[in-house]
């Protein structure tokens, strides 16, 4: 073993260029992200035209379900505003599971959350009242209280006993909805619903926890939405949800923590960030957020809650957030599409012979694409990074 | 250095240059999308030598012997065996050819014997009926044969590495390979069991058989191998006799620079405790993993920690930065207790940590370089303000370290996975520099990486114990513990075997330190 003072190693020259924002190439990723989603619809349409082909066996009805989606789906005088009321849901439902994937976390309790979101907010909205700038605030955190609550326990299963999420939070579904069906016939049933047509449901929410319509405002725009259109302040609530989404998991600590875990939990250990913590808040967060899910419906179009509620809005959520990247642009883009799919099957069921389960077909084959797609993106995004490395080194 | 390793030499046969080929590659090329992994490769191997063949990651060794082992197919060029072309298309026909190759990782099954993973796929008997006496003969046999003390009735489980590397070999030449590759056999040894190795090797060379031996470490390439053949960058630099060179001349063919890695004396001499634990004990599943560690590193001092993996070096470590709360003993960082601190806590009073594993533990690999670049640094400011990150701050400390450690980045926006497995090694060291710490705890800095890149952490390391760093260097490469350690302790079974003056000590010395055949310390009851 030599023992001697080391000479200084030969430097190679620095020829590390200097980093920096490659705008062009920031360009590309954006434009191939871009392409994922828009093949995707082109190959659904395909496989759409060739589902009318194989259930109708007829051209016509390829142009008559065209035409549907068309004229009624879009063009319609109040669709954006059954549009945009039905997205409200979906934005919420998309946010809380995407804040779960965030993390790491596959919230397919949703559904249960939501729903039992929709049943604290009414019973709130029900049961009090009071200044309307006091009772809705409070309703509206009620609901996502209710959700909050029901995914405490896949939460705490999860940090202290390992339990995995995916199976806690769909037993919590099938909770929620026993709960739901026992309280709404028994102790929160209206005892005013009386008679042959009497439904299973809660007291009507107060007025002062009730959110109006945004018809109103649209119509001041310009838009011709029709008085009794399904929209209400909640779809601008939903916006908001978004981008502050979007900024929380781009420019706050928390984001980045969040990001941390949900890619590797095991490298955020040694940079202090506190795994279990985390996936605490993740969940609690994800579950008051698809409390929000069910709001709109109870405060603002029913105004109760009612023994069929349940409207799967946690597993178009799913769909929803893979759809659009978890990104809060991508959430709204994809609840609008999903909701504009819902209003032409609507389209298609009144005015074509063709059963409107095939637009059901269609959002199924969208999502399949979807997914195919954005994988074949990403593998020739690293691929192509992997050659650049190379070729750089 | 290659003296205190190898054993005595000369007697052995050498074939000279008129020994008829064992292997020939000619213009051997091998591209993957878009990178060439082998760049027109001659090599010719003689029948009954020890060939060694080395060069950094990535210069093209494990593709050349996939391509000899039959995983892997040439794009062009010829391969030659005993002198044929041949097409070598899968490993079944490599051993039709009687080429054998031993893997980094063994594939034994721990629960069979040493009989049985020898006969597994090839069991001797009839209609169906596994005859295991006489498996256990034939092995017996085939292990006498080349001088080990293996007995083919014990479980595999209970063997030392070694002997189970030893198993693989028998494997081999029980399917009757001569030509034999071996894949960085020594990189999973201590000191002794690499002496037997070689014994191995050398009476397996006196039966005739060919060795071609992918390694790692320079004096063991001297001591074992006839010839060397370098490659670097996927080219064939050079084929050389070992006698006739030095490790100097190699390491440069390697690098294509002169290269140096000696001991480094440190400028300024240790001062007061930074790092002090006391009687640490950790359990883990009933088994006490430290136990009872007393331990002190200094400023401006580099703690060479030595031992064989698994013998309570991980725990220790996780202990230490925080991820693993003790079972007794006590934690000091800087005359502060921090026993059961947290990781964040432990990180603000400047500790620093470089894991084990840096693709699991030190980077997120999906996520941007200047996300990665500030990764347990992301809690404090300019990166982050009441909870609001900064992203120019962060971008331009990510900027900055990659100038500094001349990582080879595309961008700072790039992920992390864009990034080589010695470049994403550089960048949490500078990531773990940049955060100012009083202590690093730096565990296995160099494993993987090339000469160098492994060159290059070294400086770093010496350049912040001289400003004043303490840092504890966890490895298992003794040429880097000794040539960066100003104290070296061994660890052993969960206890500091011994403590002993990084000038003074030897491989050797702490070999036996590191096989448990020598401890200062009481056995343990």
């Amino acid at each position: 073993m030599k023992v001697e003072e080391r000479p200084p190693a030969p430097q190679p020259p620095a020829e590390v260029p200097p980093p920096r924002v490659d705008w062009a190439e920031q360009a590309r990723r954006f434009g191939f992200q871009l392409l994922a989603p828009f093949a995707s619809l082109v190959l659904a349409a395909i496989l759409g035209v060739l589902v009318v082909l194989v259930v109708q066996r007829s051209w016509a009805d390829v142009a008559d379900v065209a035409s549907a989606m068309w004229d009624y789906g879009l063009m319609n005088p109040s669709s954006l505003a059954f549009i945009f009321g039905r997205a409200t849901p979906f934005i919420f439902a998309g946010l809380a599971v995407a804040i779960g994937f965030k993390a790491g976390l596959f919230n397919i309790g949703v559904e249960g959350q939501y729903a039992m979101g929709a049943l604290t907010a009414a019973v709130v909205g029900s049961k009090l009242s009071g200044p309307t700038a006091v009772h809705l605030p409070l309703t509206i955190l009620a609901g996502m209280a209710g959700g909050l609550a029901w995914a405490l326990v896949p939460a705490l299963l999860k940090v202290y006993r390992g339990a995995h999420e995916v199976i806690s939070t769909i037993m919590m579904n099938y909770l929620a909805n026993g709960v739901l069906l026992f309280l709404l016939s028994g102790a929160l049933k209206d005892p005013d619903q009386v008679g042959s047509i009497a439904q299973q449901r809660t007291a009507p929410v107060d007025p002062s926890a009730q959110v109006g319509s945004m018809v109103g405002f649209f119509n001041s725009l310009g838009f011709s939405f029709r008085s009794s259109a399904p929209v209400t302040w909640f779809f601008l609530l939903a916006l908001v949800a978004a981008v502050i989404y979007s900024l929380t998991v781009r420019r706050t600590r928390f984001g980045f923590e969040l990001r941390v875990i949900g890619t590797n939990p095991r490298a955020a250990e040694p940079a202090g960030i506190r795994t279990n913590a985390m996936f605490m808040k993740a969940m609690l967060l994800s579950g008051a957020v698809a409390g929000l899910a069910g709001l709109q419906d109870v405060l603002g179009i029913d105004d109760f809650m009612k023994l069929d509620y349940v409207r799967g809005y946690g597993f178009i959520g799913i769909a929803i957030a893979l759809l659009g990247r978890n990104s809060g642009l991508g959430i709204v883009a994809a609840a609008l599409l999903f909701a504009y799919l819902d209003r032409a099957s609507s389209g298609i069921g009144l005015s074509t012979d063709v059963p409107k389960e095939v637009t059901y077909i269609l959002q199924g084959v969208i999502i399949l694409t979807i997914v195919i797609a954005y994988e074949l993106v990403r593998r020739y995004l690293a691929r192509r990074q992997l050659r650049e490395t190379h070729e750089r080194a | 250095m290659a003296e205190e390793v190898a054993g005595p030499e000369g007697v052995e046969r050498q074939p000279g240059p008129e020994a008829p080929l064992a292997v020939e590659c000619r213009g051997v090329t091998r591209r993957y999308a878009g990178v060439v992994a082998n760049d027109h490769v001659d090599l010719a191997v003689r029948e009954g030598e020890v060939h060694a063949l080395v060069g950094e990651n990535g210069a093209g060794k494990s593709t050349l012997m996939k391509m000899l082992y039959g995983l892997e197919q040439p794009d062009e060029g010829e391969i030659l065996v005993r002198g044929q072309p041949e097409r070598i298309d899968s490993p079944r026909k490599a051993i039709a050819l009687r080429i054998g190759m031993v893997h980094q990782h063994f594939m034994l099954v721990d629960a069979f014997t040493v009989a049985e993973n020898v006969v597994l796929g090839a069991e001797p008997g009839t209609g169906g009926r596994l005859d295991l006496d006489e498996a256990e003969r034939r092995v017996g046999e085939l292990a006498r044969g080349f001088g080990t003390r293996l007995d083919p009735g014990d479980r595999v489980e209970t063997l030392a590495v070694g002997q189970q590397q030893r198993v693989e070999i028998l494997k081999l030449l029980y399917r009757g390979a001569d030509i034999l590759i071996l894949d960085e056999p020594t990189a999973v040894l201590v000191p002794q069991e690499v002496e037997e190795l070689f014994q191995s090797m050398r009476s397996l060379k006196e039966q005739g058989k060919t060795i071609i031996f992918i390694a790692h470490s320079l004096d063991e390439v001297l001591a074992i191998a006839d010839r060397i053949t370098v490659l670097r960058d996927g080219k064939a630099i050079g084929t050389v006799d070992a006698a006739g060179t030095t490790e100097e001349e190699v390491a440069e063919m390697m690098v294509g620079r002169p290269v140096l890695l000696e001991r480094v004396h440190g400028k300024t001499p240790p001062g007061s405790p930074m790092l002090q634990i006391k009687d640490l004990r950790v359990v883990v599943r009933g088994k006490e993993q430290v136990a009872g560690v007393d331990l002190e590193v200094r400023r401006s001092e580099i703690y060479g920690l030595a031992g064989v993996e698994g013998n309570g070096q991980a725990e220790l470590v996780e202990a230490l930065v925080g991820l693993r709360q003790p079972d007794g003993g006590r934690i000091y960082l800087n005359d502060e207790e921090i026993t059961s601190a947290s990781v964040r806590d432990r990180r603000e009073q400047g500790l620093a940590y470089i894991p084990e594993d840096r693709h699991a533990r030190g980077m997120v690999l999906p996520m941007t370089l200047w996300e990665n670049g500030v990764l347990g640094q992301h809690q404090r400011p300019p990166f982050s303000r009441r909870g609001i990150l900064d992203p120019k701050a962060m971008r331009a400390r990510a900027a900055a370290l990659i100038r500094d450690f001349r990582v080879k980045a595309p961008s700072v926006g790039a992920p992390g996975y864009a990034l080589s497995g010695g470049n994403q090694q550089k960048l949490v060291l500078a990531r773990e520099f940049a955060s100012e710490p009083k202590l690093l705890i730096a565990a296995y800095p160099t494993r993987g990486l090339d000469i160098g890149a492994t060159e290059f952490v070294w400086k770093e390391l010496v350049e912040g114990r001289d400003a004043g760093l303490a840092v504890l260097l966890i490895s298992a490469d003794l040429e880097e513990i000794l040539a960066l350690s100003d104290r070296v302790g061994v660890i052993y079974d969960g206890r500091i075997a011994t403590e002993l003056d990084g000038a003074a000590a030897t491989m050797n010395e702490l070999g036996l330190y590191m096989t448990g055949a020598r401890s200062d310390r009481e056995p343990a009851a």
